[in-house]
């Protein structure tokens, strides 16, 4: 019975996460016609799935009964479902203006995680749990804080600061974990410097770039983010400096609209990685083992070949949970938790949790999108854009698409500065979109001056007001910012 | 500033669908490349509530099958026909065809509809049946032939690359592998366990004057006439060459030299086309390379190069010296030879069926390498032809009771029919006791049905390897 059980429970997997996409794009696609009762009823269909999802997985470990205590089994998942749903109806009543679809999101992509590292290693997960419910919790609080913080942008010093800080003590007192020694330890706290540096730096360059992105100011960016990036290549950290220099790029990019930029630092990644890989041996081991892992399959090629084996052996469908040989993949609570998933779960459900992150990174875009700030509109982008080339980075080197670059998979991976600090990223996220719409708030009740409503209001932020029409060009907008309020009502009146 | 982060969305939306079409591409097409590849853990995965799929011939005779009993399953294997080398066992490991082929064995077609009637029913759930290339009657005649003689029979099907049979000595029986564990592992004098057809390596002694002939013919298509008295000893750097205990052959072209295997011919046209050449060729026709056979297996070796000095290259060229083979990778060779050059990768999967009889997976012939032209394949077809009508490999020659084609493909036997076999003996020196013998070959020598390989440990310098071989190829042509 149990046998059959797993088997069906491969095709609800994948039914589950059907009606989670289905209803998640069918909401973004017709957001405007469709009234608010619809988009609640597909949230809630959402949240069902999630919740389905959980409790499949649940019957599966409690009867399969792994370590032979059915009980502590049980107690997980409960506790996991009562922080999911609790920590979800606390969010949803607090933050009525954060959208409620990226809660689901993350919610989703959390259980997948605790599920799959439940299979994996009961100690762990029970950890990670922990970790979750750090991560609810600055999701519930961190919106509070950055509502009463003075000005974000004008920090700028104290990022840098921080950040080279972080970096250079990692250098100095680091500790080596798989390879790269990218792991401080204060007292009996040990965390991943460059995860937090990761939100810091987001911060800077948006703060830099949001006033007047001028070529200077790009320059002064850039020897920063030169610096950060050598720091994480001393460290052996080659995904975090990757991550680095996409945001960096994508970030600039964005602020002045010039694709020469991306364009330039799109010819300066070759560049940059045939000078690694000349003078670092690790690189080189990486790109060989990319190209051909086949040949050194016991060696450098094992890692990448296992979780080829684990991926593809038993098709789309996937052998059912329990059923599978995830241990023989090497650090597959971290990097290679995605073949795990894909083995035991599916590809399909493996396709399923790509469009999850591609649904997630969707909401992190509007929200920058209906931004109305500049600072927030790049801190936002650049924080997606962090998180999304992140998720690309390390799925396309499990599936041997690009190179493997030891990053974690947000949400679902082990690892417990990098859930917490993905957690605080999308309580920016849901912080911008509360902005956004409590300026459409007051917008809709009085147009006649919006800049003296927003000042108002009870508010402490005074970012730059700019607007933005679909098809402006840059100087328009820089304009825009020039022109007094008065003035700007028509253009406003345009868009909406 | 908005345009700029739609394009990098939809740019990051693109990266991600390339992410999905990459996953579906490694999971539904290159993934048959390599999940077989022995690293991969789930291969020699056993479920114990499974019924292990049933193992057949060709044509459907039971070899292996799995019988219930109280205590889980029992493993059953045929008796006759020196099976359990190739086919191996499933207790205290796993080897043979039940190790390459036990994820097609223990998969589970229609899991979740066999696992529903298995309710009701209380049939066990049962993996897939697999059906090997080999014959039950060629492998049985070669048992026979080889009789107990350390050794092994390979025979291969030329134009496809079917292994037909594969018999070696000495063996052990599958059924009893549990009870005979300890004598097996101890025996390393016999080393039973050893499927001499693929793992056993031994030096390939005359044989490999096919190579060396290839290697002279591509080197110049003229070197077939190339003269050489035979005084029957010659130096070659500083040792002394002899010919089989000395006997002088006179002057002589190469069709005679290969048929009476000289050495002293062949050291000297080695001499004139020189190593790299010989090199080059024995490196086409797949030494130093993987053989890729699912079955455990030995890599043949073959090592000179540029730099080795003229006595080496002299020895190897007659087959001695550190050149080690597989009688696998030599009806390898002998099938290139009669498919005009061609060398098929060599299978013993024939098929793969489901428990309701839906054949799931059907093996095709692969086109390993192009191991030399057709002009030289039929020289060398032509020589070894001699080799067995006038030269060393006499014994080999048959007559079969062929079904008369006048006869529109009854089988009515008109008499005996003589068949033209081209074949090559050789004998490799061992240093620790009585010689090896050889004996490759295929037939008909003109539309060449099967070739075999037959090597017999230290039994010197006999006849007795063509007379299993000729038992073999005269078993398969009467069937066929």
């Amino acid at each position: 019975m149990q046998s059959i059980f797993i088997i069906i429970s491969k095709y609800l997997f994948v039914l589950y996460m059907a009606i989670f996409l289905l209803n998640g794009f069918l909401i973004n696609l017709t957001r405007q016609e469709m009234a608010d009762f619809n988009i609640a009823y597909r949230l809630s269909n959402q949240r069902l799935s999630i919740y389905f999802t959980h409790i499949t997985a649940a019957i599966i470990f409690v009867t399969v009964n792994l370590d032979g205590q059915w009980q502590k089994v049980l107690a997980y998942f409960t506790a996991s479902l009562f922080l999911i749903m609790i920590g979800d109806i606390i969010l949803r009543t607090v933050y009525k203006e954060a959208s409620h679809m990226l809660y689901n999101c993350i919610f989703y992509a959390v259980d997948i995680g605790l599920i799959i590292l439940y299979r994996l290693d009961g100690e762990l997960a029970i950890k990670q749990l922990i970790w979750c419910a750090v991560g609810v919790f600055l999701l519930v609080v961190l919106p509070f804080v950055l509502n009463v913080l003075p000005r974000l942008d004008r920090l700028k010093i104290l990022y840098v600061f921080l950040s080279l800080a972080l970096l250079i003590a990692t250098l100095i007192f680091g500790k080596s974990e798989y390879g790269s020694k990218n792991w401080l330890n204060v007292g009996p706290v040990g965390f991943q410097p460059s995860e937090i540096v990761k939100i810091l730096y987001v911060l800077y360059i948006s703060s830099v770039l949001s006033h007047n992105p001028s070529l200077k100011k790009i320059f002064r960016t850039a020897i920063i983010s030169g610096i950060v990036i050598i720091c994480l290549v001393l460290q052996k950290d080659l995904g975090s400096a990757l991550i680095f220099f996409m945001t960096f790029l994508v970030v600039v990019y964005i602020a002045t609209g010039k694709f020469l930029y991306l364009f330039a630092g799109m010819l300066a990644l070759p560049a940059a990685s045939l000078l690694g890989y000349t003078f670092f041996d690790h690189i080189k081991v990486r790109v060989s083992s990319w190209l051909d892992p086949w040949s050194d399959i016991a060696g450098g090629g094992y890692q990448v070949t296992q979780s080829l084996f684990a991926i593809t052996t038993y098709g789309l469908m996937g052998i059912g949970l329990t059923k599978g040989f995830p241990e023989n993949i090497p650090v597959v609570e971290r990097d290679f938790i995605f073949a795990a998933i894909c083995e035991e779960m599916g590809v399909l459900f493996g396709i399923g949790v790509i469009m999850l992150f591609v649904l997630m990174f969707l909401e992190g875009v509007r929200a920058s999108l209906e931004s109305r700030s500049r600072f927030l509109t790049l801190l936002c982008a650049g924080l997606t854009v962090l998180l999304s080339f992140q998720t690309f980075l390390i799925i396309g080197g499990v599936i041997k698409f690009i190179p493997l670059t030891g990053v974690t998979l947000p949400f679902i991976s082990y690892g417990g500065t990098s859930i917490v600090i993905t957690f605080a990223i999308m309580s920016v996220v849901q912080w911008i979109f509360t902005r956004n719409n409590s300026y459409t708030e007051d917008k809709s009740e009085d147009e006649t001056d919006n800049r003296v409503r927003l000042n108002q209001s009870k508010v402490t932020h005074k970012e730059e007001i700019f607007e933005d029409t679909e098809s402006d060009s840059e100087e328009e907008m820089l304009l825009n910012e020039a022109i007094p309020p008065k003035k700007r009502k028509n253009k406003h009146e345009k868009i909406d | 500033m908005r345009k700029s982060i739609r394009r990098v969305f939809w740019l990051y939306t693109l990266l991600f669908l390339l992410l999905i079409f990459y996953l579906l591409k490694i999971t539904l097409k290159d993934s048959k490349n390599y999940i077989l590849n022995p690293m991969n853990p789930r291969l020699s995965s056993k479920a114990e509530d499974i019924k292990r799929g049933t193992i057949y011939d060709n044509n459907g005779t039971e070899i292996a099958h799995s019988e219930q009993t109280e205590n889980g399953f029992e493993r059953l294997y045929k008796t006759e026909g020196n099976y359990s080398s190739v086919i191996g066992y499933t207790e205290n490991g796993m080897s043979g065809v039940e190790a390459g082929y036990n994820f097609n064995l223990e998969s589970i077609d229609a899991e979740l509809l066999q696992r529903i009637s298995a309710i009701f029913t209380k049939e066990p759930v049962k993996g897939n049946d697999i059906y090997l290339t080999i014959d039950d009657r060629v492998q049985c005649a070669a048992a026979n032939a080889l009789n107990g003689a350390k050794g092994s029979v390979v025979a291969m099907e030329p134009n496809t690359g079917r292994i037909l049979a594969m018999a070696s000595n000495p063996t052990f029986d599958s059924n009893t592998v549990v009870e005979d564990w300890d004598y097996l592992t101890q025996n390393e004098e016999d080393s039973p366990l050893i499927n001499r057809a693929t793992q056993g390596l031994y030096p390939p002694g005359s044989v490999f004057k096919i190579i060396t002939t290839a290697a002279a013919l591509s080197a110049n298509e003229n070197n077939e006439d190339f003269e050489y008295t035979c005084n029957g000893y010659e130096q070659f750097g500083d040792t002394v060459m002899k010919c089989f205990e000395g006997y002088a052959h006179g002057t002589e072209r190469m069709e005679n030299a290969f048929a009476q295997s000289c050495n002293t011919y062949y050291a000297t046209i080695a001499e004139h086309i020189g190593s790299a050449k010989l090199m080059q060729t024995a490196n086409n026709f797949g030494f130093n390379s993987p053989v890729d056979f699912p079955l455990s297996h030995e890599t043949p070796r073959f090592a000179l190069d540029e730099t080795s000095q003229l006595n080496e290259l002299s020895e190897t060229a007659i087959g001695q010296g550190k050149t080690l083979v597989t009688p696998l990778f030599m009806v390898m060779i002998a099938s290139a030879v009669a498919n005009d050059g061609v060398m098929m990768k060599p299978y013993i999967l024939d098929r793969v069926v489901n428990c309701y009889g839906i054949q799931k997976q059907k093996t095709i012939p692969e086109i390993k390498a192009r191991v030399c032209t057709p002009e030289i394949a039929q020289k060398i077809n032509k020589f070894m032809c001699a080799c067995v009508s006038n030269g060393t490999g006499t014994g080999a020659d048959f007559y079969a009771a062929l079904p008369d084609n006048s006869v529109s493909g009854s089988s009515v036997y008109v008499g005996e029919q003589h068949i033209t076999v081209a074949g090559k003996t050789g004998t490799a020196e061992n240093s620790s006791g009585e010689d090896h013998s050889w004996f490759v070959c295929f037939a008909p020598a003109q539309n060449p049905k099967i070739a075999v390989a037959v090597l017999l440990e230290n039994s010197g310098h006999g006849d007795s390897a063509e007379y299993i071989a000729a038992d073999v190829m005269k078993t398969y042509l009467e069937i066929k």
